[in-house]
């Protein structure tokens, strides 16, 4: 029974992965034609129409799909993927090739195992915590497989045997290295406030008032941060298109194409979640106390922590479709001259206010 | 049980090879990457033993920063293949000799221990380890970091040192001419 409870979970967290990521692919693309004045995605479905009387319900939602961009970017865009030609390049590994994705995506995915996602229900007499791996570091955790998931897009880079794609990846490597830095002193301020490494614990702990409210400079440099890591937004120069054709993935079409987005786009999500985590109270709502311990109060719980999450993916998608890239220099001045030492001065101001308030 | 004696004995055959790889691969980023698996596979068995803290270390810590860096440097320098050396030779003997007298000492320490109720847990948490760092350990952990700071700034002396005395000469030598 406790292989089934934990098969059901590990079913259930892979696909709010899934879910998170393609709802942010669809968002980015119509969201993108919205924000540019375009129409985007909107013919593949629609034109679906029937005579038959029983049918007619089911094509019209499929109708509504269609002009909603939905069936062009989800089922389309995969099918397409799946069946273009694998293309390795000449005078490179074809196992570090195909390596390559996989080390993009398997980290950030690993990540997911050990967020809670809703709180913990009793069912049928078994105790249910919604979370696939107790891990009590589960902050340290999350923080090292997105430290791990660098090499995945400098192999790639490497892999690729291309003058663009090996700067790309060396560009993604050097803006991921530097970025970790803050990202690390943040990450170890809002430790220092919780006093505990343990997710769970750290979301049960603002019951009564976020993590927000206490340390609103921590989160504008964990949002920063976090926009630089998934190599997105103002800071796509691993990518920016009108320089590197497409960065470190230029010599990888198909299925392996499609991995580097999905990790892009979980990448997205799990910084959503770290930020709704850390500093949203996960699933508390403010002024009102929701009832525990059935599975009504854990699906309630869930539906809010996903719409805080969802929240945040759609401002980084905003965010990137609005602001121009930033020059490398000015990426690594942000990273090094502005983010690190405001966070250390954080981090030391916090400790120090923590020391005097005598815990 | 048996599944933890198994993952463990997989575990160790998976760090013995790849760290062989280091060493055998002619391609450079090839052995890094093996370095990368022996540095998981460490942490993995780390998580063995529970210590959720240590593992998250080891990864972010070794795998996460220093690797990182190192795959840099090979990548920007783009070396080319290495030939394999002489196997057999002087240095490769006594490496040789060395390694095994090591083992050798080592070995009836860990046959007395191997299988016992110790190893069932170590003070792997944050409290603990925080714990002994900064009490009973406090003074060689201060030291190793001391040393750290002296290798840090010695390198980068020598690599400023390195720079203008090369830039130097050439001034010298197109003073000269």
């Amino acid at each position: 029974m406790e292989f089934f409870i934990l098969f059901v979970k590990v079913f259930i967290v892979f696909n709010i992965i899934m879910g998170l990521s393609s709802m942010c692919t669809w968002i980015e693309r119509k969201g993108s034609a919205l924000i540019q004045d375009r129409i985007g995605a909107n013919r593949a479905g629609s034109y679906f129409y029937t005579d038959k009387l029983l049918l007619k319900p089911i094509f019209f939602f499929v109708r509504i799909f269609g002009i909603l961009g939905v069936i062009n970017t989800l089922v389309c865009d995969a099918v397409k993927a799946l069946l273009k030609e694998d293309y390795v390049p000449s005078g490179t590994s074809n196992f570090m090739h195909c390596l390559a994705p996989f080390m993009a995506v398997l980290p950030v995915f690993l990540a997911f195992s050990v967020i809670p996602f809703a709180p913990d229900f009793t069912l049928a007499g078994y105790y249910i915590r919604p979370q696939i791996a107790t891990v009590n570091a589960g902050v340290l955790f999350i923080f090292a497989m997105g430290s791990v998931s660098v090499y995945g897009v400098a192999l790639a880079g490497w892999a690729g045997n291309n003058k663009f794609s090996l700067l790309g990846g060396l560009r993604a490597a050097a803006q991921m290295i530097s970025y970790e830095l803050a990202m690390g002193l943040t990450l170890v301020t809002m430790i220092l406030i919780y006093g505990t490494l343990d997710l769970y614990e750290i979301i049960e702990s603002q019951k009564k008032y976020w993590g927000i409210i206490f340390q609103f400079p921590a989160f504008i440099v964990l949002f920063i941060v976090g926009m630089a890591e998934t190599k997105r937004g103002p800071f796509d120069l691993p990518e920016a298109e009108s320089e590197l054709v497409a960065g470190y993935f230029t010599e990888y079409s198909g299925m392996k194409f499609l991995l580097f987005w999905m990790g892009e786009f979980a990448e997205i999500a799990l910084f959503a979640i770290l930020l709704t985590i850390l500093f949203l109270g996960g699933w508390h709502l403010p002024f009102i106390e929701l009832p525990e311990g059935t599975w009504l109060s854990a699906l309630i719980g869930h539906l809010v922590f996903m719409g805080k999450v969802v929240f945040f993916c759609v401002l980084q998608i905003v965010i990137r479709w609005t602001l121009p890239r930033f020059k490398f220099d000015q990426l690594m001045s942000l990273g090094w001259k502005v983010l690190l030492p405001f966070s250390l001065f954080n981090l030391v101001l916090t400790a120090a206010f923590i020391l005097w308030m005598g815990k | 049980m048996i599944f933890q004696q198994v993952l463990f004995y997989l575990l160790s055959f998976l760090i013995i090879a790849s760290a062989l790889g280091v060493v055998i691969f002619p391609c450079a980023i090839k052995s890094t990457l093996c370095l990368i698996v022996t540095l998981i596979g460490v942490a993995a068995i780390f998580a063995m033993l529970n210590a959720h803290f240590l593992v998250a270390t080891q990864v972010i810590v070794y795998a996460g920063a220093i690797v990182v860096l190192v795959l840099f440097v090979v990548m920007l320098l783009n070396l080319k293949k290495e030939k394999l050396r002489d196997l057999i030779s002087f240095r490769s003997i006594l490496g040789v000799i060395l390694l095994t007298s090591l083992l050798l000492a080592f070995f009836p320490l860990v046959i007395k221990h191997f299988p016992s109720e110790e190893f069932q847990y170590v003070h792997g948490n944050a409290e603990d380890l925080g714990r002994l760092l900064f009490g009973k350990f406090l003074f060689a952990f201060e030291i190793a970091s001391f040393l750290i700071i002296a290798a840090l700034l010695g390198a980068i002396a020598l690599a400023q040192g390195y720079k203008t005395s090369s830039l130097e000469k050439r001034e010298a030598g197109s003073g000269s001419n």
